[in-house]
């Protein structure tokens, strides 16, 4: 279901007319920063607490200790003078883990001996691992969706819960066929059916009865793709050339051979993550500044993102600085800055009813997803 | 008014709201509504505290939605002083979590302790599973890794006196049948100085030209020839496979992927515990009085390799006799009487002395 443009804003007004840019003025003018109050100490501790129990639990821990820093990231940030909540618990991320997890057994088992059972020749040995590999990239696509609904509705608002419309299957056949498309398409597509998958999330997701609206365009994200795809293009050639045909020559063997082994690892750390800087800034501005957040009787929420590409540069630079000297141990105060950073550059406003806007009426899935939680290093 | 809220989890109106404790009811009241909720206090739980005002963050146990926000005052005071399970909410959060770490933490150690110690029993309950075409395969890897360097001694009447001697022997299990499409055991003989035999997985046996030089009996080598059925019988290749090298190991070897090349590899498969080598002595006493054969071959071997362990040292001694079990030790417990008829003719061991000198 898709609101209509004239949703976007109030039921009267048309989307791109001029008293729709007016409004959309006045409202990039009136929006309310969104602040985070959380400070390094607490989260730090969060942190180092959990990774003792994680290794000592042998990474059983990891759910619970997940759920403490969410908990607490959440109950930091204040929007419009409210502080979101996280509802969700350690036991609900294990469930969904050891859910996921029989799944992929499932499917490692079909492709290891899959093959032994009907018939070891290739045919059968290619084509079982080519249906498996399609299966998880299937699982992986379901789960971003159902990712999404999990977290939505562990997060509450003045005590009212996101939502999701929709299955998940769906949305992984419908992003699962466009990858395809995009992917014979030596991958030009990639940032177009990233924003696609994003649309489709965002716009199945409710905010108690607000239905969530996103219409991001796509050309500047699919530029500064282009940009970053051109710059680790040139950075590849470059150490290329560099480690097979300049370091051969440099007669100190054990300074050459440092080299082989420097360059690709300084071009690697250096350049990919600033490489696409500007597509991250690109893709926060076209979700943000097109997100938007309606219910006939409650009114409207819009964002505006301010961030730029300078910015992501030099959160990336300084996480860098910050991770590479403590061997990881610094990751607190990284998370602490980019949740401060984010923060800092997302606007909140609109018009909105309190006693209008109404709890979310879909059910709330009983586990997490467990695929994601299981392939996402990330701690939040 | 002051800035405590209630939300009442139907709408995301912030009531703004005073309280007051009445008995095991607090009273929530607003300008409009004096009675706005009434929610019993042993209901209540505190969720969280507002590091920035301090206010504190309550729930109910029966009903997730709803929440109240209460700052500092006389009145939440009260509330916490007249309400131990609220007052100390911070020490029972604190509690709560290590009960939950320390629970984990135990399960944590319990599940790496099973694993260590439990891997060998619980391969040897997975290899009752593989089936034995994939036994086979993982046989023909290390058959080959084996047998590149080495060469197969073809002495057609060794052959057959050793073939004869391990069909007398095998259990039915592991006799050919093409009806029950069983292959059976296969034997070779290899051009190896070195005493030794091995069991591989694929139902398959090796046996050094040295053991049959050193052995000064038929009845040593059907000792020897029948602990290693013993090892066939109870499907130690496989579980030795799965133990030392991993289920993801084996599997891989069993499809050709990587660490078929690697003979180093291969070869932990063939070492056995010292449980495994004890039983496939007393499983190959069985089999040699199930087959009418005399048993006391197998200690009069391990007397021999014993004497040539004290004469050359470790190195020409393999590390499944060498090692674990003693050889003292499993001379006595294989210690057998005389009974039984001899394994070979005396033509039929004389052809078997010679199976490497036909070429």
């Amino acid at each position: 279901m898709r609101a209509d443009n004239s949703m976007r804003l109030s039921p009267s007004v048309s989307y791109g007319s001029a008293q729709h840019q007016e409004i959309e003025k006045r409202l990039r003018a009136e929006a309310q920063p969104i602040h985070y109050q959380g400070e390094l100490g607490p989260l730090a501790r969060l942190f180092y607490t959990n990774l003792a129990l994680s290794l000592l639990t042998l990474g059983i821990y990891r759910f619970w200790g997940k759920t403490h820093i969410r908990r607490y990231v959440w109950s930091q940030f204040e929007i419009l003078g409210e502080r979101l909540e996280y509802l969700g618990t350690g036991r609900e991320l294990l469930l969904g883990f050891l859910k996921t997890a029989a799944f992929v057994a499932i499917l490692v088992i079909v492709r290891q001996f899959g093959p032994e059972f009907v018939d070891p020749t290739g045919f059968w040995v290619v084509g079982i691992a080519l249906g498996t590999s399609a299966a998880f990239g299937f699982l992986f696509l379901a789960a971003q969706f159902s990712a999404q609904r999990y977290r939505l509705t562990r997060t509450a608002w003045c005590g009212i819960r996101g939502s999701m419309e929709g299955s998940a299957w769906p949305y992984a056949f419908k992003t699962g066929g466009l990858f395809i498309v995009s992917a014979l398409l030596i991958g030009l597509l990639i940032p177009w059916w990233r924003m696609t998958c994003l649309e489709l999330r965002i716009s199945a997701s409710r905010f108690g009865s607000m239905r969530a609206n996103l219409e991001p365009g796509r050309s500047v994200c699919f530029w500064t793709f282009m940009l970053g795809s051109l710059i680790v293009g040139v950075t590849n050639t470059m150490v290329g050339y560099l480690v097979l045909d300049v370091v051969p020559t440099v007669e100190n063997a054990r300074l050459a051979e440092a080299l082989q082994f420097i360059l690709p690892l300084v071009a690697l750390l250096l350049v990919l993550p600033f490489a696409f800087a500007p597509y991250y800034a690109s893709v926060q501005h076209e979700i943000f500044n097109n997100l938007s957040f309606f219910d006939k009787d409650a009114g409207y929420l819009r964002f505006a993102s301010s961030i730029t590409a300078g910015g992501v540069l030099w959160q990336m630079f300084t996480a860098l600085l910050i991770l590479v000297p403590t061997l990881g141990l610094g990751f607190p105060l990284v998370m602490h800055r980019w949740l401060k950073f984010s923060a800092d550059n997302l606007r909140v406003g609109g018009k909105l009813d309190p006693a209008a806007l109404r709890q979310a009426t879909e059910a709330m899935p009983k586990t997490s997803e467990g695929l994601l939680e299981a392939l996402d290093p990330g701690i939040l | 008014m002051t800035d405590d809220r209630y939300y009442d989890g139907q709408t995301a109106t912030a009531h703004r709201v005073t309280v007051t404790p009445l008995g095991n009811t607090l009273l929530i009241a607003s300008t409009g509504d004096p009675a706005l909720a009434r929610w019993p206090i042993e209901d209540m739980r505190v969720i969280d505290a507002n590091k920035v005002t301090g206010a504190l963050n309550f729930g109910r146990v029966s009903d997730p939605a709803p929440r109240l926000v209460l700052h500092e005052s006389p009145q939440r005071q009260q509330l916490l002083d007249a309400n131990p399970h609220l007052k100390e909410w911070r020490s029972r959060a604190a509690k709560h979590g290590w009960s939950v770490g320390l629970a984990w933490t135990v399960a944590g150690l319990a599940i790496a302790t099973l694993f260590y110690f439990g891997w060998r029993d619980g391969s040897a309950y997975l290899a009752r599973f593989v089936p034995k075409p994939w036994e086979q395969k993982l046989g023909a890897h290390i058959y080959k890794a084996i047998t590149k360097n080495l060469t197969i001694c073809e002495g057609n009447g060794g052959k057959a006196a050793l073939r004869q001697l391990v069909d007398r022997l095998a259990p039915p299990e592991l006799q050919k049948d093409a009806g029950k499409k069983q292959e059976g055991i296969t034997v070779d003989v290899v051009d190896m100085k070195l005493p030794n035999a091995f069991a591989l997985p694929g139902d398959h046996i090796m046996v050094t030209s040295g053991l049959i030089d050193i052995a000064t009996s038929p009845d040593m080598v059907s000792g020897v020839v029948a602990h290693e059925i013993g090892h066939l019988d109870l499907r130690h290749p496989t579980q030795s496979a799965i133990s030392n090298l991993g289920i993801s190991a084996t599997a891989s070897i069993i499809l050709g992927g990587s660490g078929v090349g690697d003979v180093a590899t291969l070869l932990t498969i063939l070492s056995y515990s010292r449980k495994m080598e004890h039983e496939a002595d007393i499983r190959g006493l069985d089999l040699l009085k199930q087959a009418g054969l005399r048993a006391d071959g197998m200690a009069a071997f391990f007397k021999v390799m014993k004497e040539k362990f004290e004469k050359d040292g470790h190195s020409l001694i393999p590390d499944w006799l060498a090692s674990h079990p003693g050889l003292d030790e499993r001379a006595d417990y294989t210690k057998a009487d005389t009974s039984g008829t001899t394994a070979m003719t005396d033509s039929e061991w004389q052809a078997l002395k010679d199976v490497c000198k036909v070429r």
